[in-house]
């Protein structure tokens, strides 16, 4: 079983990603991947410019880990992969790539579902958006909790 | 609380870093406090009154999440934050 996670400033190319995590793999008869991609419009449909992504050294890494193992013990799925960007992102650039394997379906779509519930208020990360004139900082939604409550 | 104090560092993330900058230093009871006594202290001062109890910020104790009742002593790393929003 392969667990691993990673925090980057650079760059993800996730074509790139799910192909390394391929061929990696025993004998998996399922691989998930997901993309969270970074909007060029607020949920107010005004245009965003840039996306920050403020971090806390040493414990944002450790948050990431963790949520990757309970993911993969939690489903049994033979491995897992998260790669969480930090800093600066441009619309249209990936945030997040989750990719997750096991013998079956089931057990990796919903590895891949739960890892990123997790994700979005677990993970420690704080996320402004740059729009022309104002920045906004986002918060977890209720609908963000609600989907984090599934798995409870 | 004694009146010997310890000039501790505190590190601040998120919206509140950008409120209040990066970190600051406090005086703590050498004895340490717990978070929230902390939290009223800091609070004090008007630009950190959304520290207070309450308001909505977290708070770490060498990067673990704690609740108000924890105790904290010189030499451990503090840091206050708000909500966290990955993905």
């Amino acid at each position: 079983m392969a667990v691993e996670s990673r925090l980057t400033q650079d760059s993800i190319v996730a074509e790139a990603e799910l192909g390394r995590f391929m061929t990696g793999l025993g004998d998996a008869g399922a691989v998930v991947s997901f993309c969270g991609v970074a909007r060029s419009s607020t949920r107010e449909g005004e245009k965003v410019e840039s996306l920050q992504l403020d971090h806390y050294p040493g414990m944002t890494e450790r948050s990431l880990e963790q949520i990757a193992r309970d993911g993969s013990e939690r489903f049994g799925v033979s491995d897992v992969l998260v790669i969480h960007r930090c800093g600066t992102i441009q619309p249209g650039e990936v945030i997040v790539f989750v990719a997750t394997a096991s013998p079956h379906r089931r057990a990796a779509f919903e590895a891949a579902d739960y890892l990123m519930d997790r994700l979005k208020t677990e993970a420690v990360f704080w996320k402004k958006e740059q729009g022309v004139d104002a920045a906004r900082w986002i918060e977890p939604t209720d609908e963000d909790r609600a989907d984090l409550d599934r798995w409870r | 609380m004694s009146d010997q104090t310890v000039r501790t560092r505190l590190l601040f993330f998120g919206r509140l870093a950008e409120q209040v900058g990066r970190e600051r230093e406090v005086d703590i009871p050498a004895e340490g406090c717990t978070i929230g006594a902390l939290r009223s202290k800091l609070a004090d001062d008007p630009e950190l009154e959304m520290l207070a109890p309450g308001r909505g910020m977290l708070a770490s104790i060498d990067q673990q999440v704690v609740q108000d009742e924890a105790h904290v002593r010189s030499g451990q790393e503090i840091a206050f934050f708000s909500p966290l929003s990955g993905g």
